[in-house]
């Protein structure tokens, strides 16, 4: 695998406010890797860095083997930063177009270009409006948008759904899911069901360290069910007669965490769903793993 | 594909260039440019000069020499152009620090320079924004020119080559005196946060080091060279002369640009973005 990223004793401090305190850490090429932590945590400092828009008070960054702000990252590094917005005065199509131009594309490709992500953002309607005439999610999905002309290799998204509606980030986290095959997407949020629904691995920043690297991948044996009404006490001595069944761990009234031996069991899931059909138990969602959320914030409780 | 520099200089030049013809923005400067000249041409120059082409000013001239020499305004081919030289040197300083002031804060403060920065080196995007501003402020006075050239044929001038000599030799001095008023921008627009800030920054900056370097000097006659050093020192031997002549004049603002270019390089360099 190859570095896409790569932080060796990465600080930065603000006066006397220390954000980030010798961080190491690689990010490798592959599943979009999301960035989590609390407000104030360094995560937008953290993306700021690798995209070269401060510069670090100590240690060293690679992205794509080069130093941020290098002319040789020019078309391999889309970012969307955080608050950043386009000139008002300007079409969206004529700025995407400079920007392409930038990245070194012909004219005509640079049209061409404007064109496809644009439409990947759904603003093929609104590409010859000025940028002060968009909404502020229309600004967002633009900015998302600049970011993947020219097909990076690696895509730094600073909150990308914050400010869309329900569809348009659900389209964006299709857009993502599509474009990850041949692009790595490091992407910082506060939503964590998004980026359960993305990413592979998660980086969690606390008190300027990384404290945490969770791979969704490495959680089995662990399944989530959602019923529809309270009825889990009916439930417990049937499922503790399932075989593999290990441990149940009531979540809430609603929800409940089963353990099981996912070697001895590799089926439960199927066995869990025929228990609850025999029981005309209705149910409102069975997913395998723990959430992010328990991943992160309880796993030391 | 990746582009030399100097392309990503000339395409930057380019954007702020058709910020001038595209925006509204442009159109309300290229406007109020338009109306000050026309009142400047139609209400000083024209019956200015008219009061020149007169013969007994030009035998007075002699006895009306003061710190404006008219015996050098009438050596100019037109006094048009002469009175054109005049209000061009002593005016558009000013209007260079007004329009160029915000070069790079604005961007930076609305983050549109992040979008940039993935793209381009810092200094190409300084380059090329104090290129397109150099573009703008040439347009406009070659526009004016223009402008002033109608009115000097209008009043009865043939269209000579000396005519077209002067009004060149107009156009690339006074560009040259804006130049380092324009690179003083570009760092006033690094080191601050608005065009607001970086026009006050430069104001108190052009009217208190000459203060500070007179105290200076009172003290010190040594230090009276440095007065030079001032963006714009050299527009009062400027102002009285004839075409072509004032070469030695040249090396000032070209050096002063430099030095102050260097110090905007460095600075934004460091900005954080």
């Amino acid at each position: 695998m190859t570095a896409v990223i790569a932080c060796t004793g990465l600080s930065k401090s603000f006066g006397d406010k220390t954000v980030l305190k010798e961080l190491d850490f690689q990010i490798e090429a592959g599943a979009p890797v999301a960035l989590v932590g609390a407000n104030g945590a360094g995560k937008t400092t953290l993306l700021s860095l690798l995209c070269g828009y401060l510069t670090p008070d100590q240690g060293h960054i690679q992205v794509l083997g080069r130093m941020p702000g290098s002319q040789g990252l020019n078309g391999r590094l889309g970012a969307l930063p955080q608050d950043a917005q386009f000139d008002p005065d300007f079409s969206l199509a004529r700025q995407l177009q400079w920007l392409a131009r930038l990245q070194g594309m012909t004219a005509s490709k640079a049209n061409t270009e404007a064109e496809r992500v644009l439409a990947l953002v759904d603003l093929t309607a609104e590409a010859g409006l000025k940028v002060a005439q968009l909404s502020h999610g229309m600004r967002k999905r633009l900015a998302i948008a600049q970011a993947l002309l020219g097909e990076p290799e690696l895509v730094v998204l600073d909150e990308p759904t914050a400010g869309l509606d329900p569809l348009h980030a659900k389209s964006l986290r299709d857009c993502i899911q599509q474009q990850s095959t041949h692009c790595t997407f490091v992407i910082s949020s506060h939503n964590l069901f998004e980026l359960e629904q993305l990413c592979g691995t998660v980086l969690m920043l606390e008190q300027g360290k990384i404290r945490q690297q969770a791979t969704q991948a490495s959680e089995t044996g662990v399944l989530r069910l959602q019923l529809c009404q309270e009825n889990s006490q009916q439930l417990l001595p049937l499922l503790q007669q399932l075989p593999g069944f290990v441990k149940l761990q009531l979540v809430n009234k609603l929800q409940l965490e089963l353990q099981y031996d996912a070697v001895r069991a590799a089926d439960f899931d199927v066995q869990l769903l025929q228990l609850l059909h025999q029981q005309s138990m209705d149910y409102r969602q069975l997913s395998r793993g723990q959430s992010l959320e328990q991943q992160l914030f309880q796993s030391g409780g | 594909m990746h582009l030399p520099v100097w392309s990503h200089i000339w395409l930057l030049s380019q954007i702020e260039w058709q910020r001038l013809f595209v925006t509204r923005r442009g159109w309300l400067t290229l406007a109020a440019f338009c109306l000050l000249w026309f009142l400047l041409l139609r209400y000083v120059v024209m019956p200015l000069s008219q009061w020149m082409l007169d013969p007994a000013i030009i035998e007075g001239a002699e006895m009306m020499a003061g710190w404006v020499d008219l015996r050098q305004l009438l050596l100019w081919p037109r006094p048009e152009l002469s009175l054109f030289w005049l209000l061009a040197l002593l005016l558009t300083p000013a209007a260079a620090v007004l329009f160029s002031a915000g070069q790079i804060c604005r961007d930076r403060s609305r983050g549109t320079l992040r979008f940039y920065s993935l793209r381009v080196d810092r200094d190409s995007i300084l380059l090329g924004r104090l290129l397109g501003q150099l573009l703008v402020q040439g347009t406009l006075l070659q526009l004016a020119l223009l402008a002033c050239l109608l009115l000097a044929l209008w009043q009865g001038a043939p269209l000579s080559g000396d005519l077209l000599s002067a009004m060149v030799f107009c156009w690339l001095f006074v560009m040259l005196t804006l130049l380092p008023f324009t690179v003083l921008m570009s760092l006033m627009s690094v080191w601050l946060n608005s065009s607001r800030a970086a026009v006050s920054m430069a104001i108190l900056l052009l009217t208190l080091l000459p203060l500070l370097l007179g105290v200076l000097v009172y003290y010190w006659p040594q230090a009276l060279p440095a007065f030079a050093w001032l963006p714009g020192a050299q527009i009062p031997v400027l102002v009285n002369s004839s075409p072509w002549q004032p070469w030695a004049e040249l090396g000032l603002p070209v050096g002063q640009a430099l030095l102050l270019l260097t110090l905007s390089l460095v600075s934004f360099r460091r900005r954080s973005l």
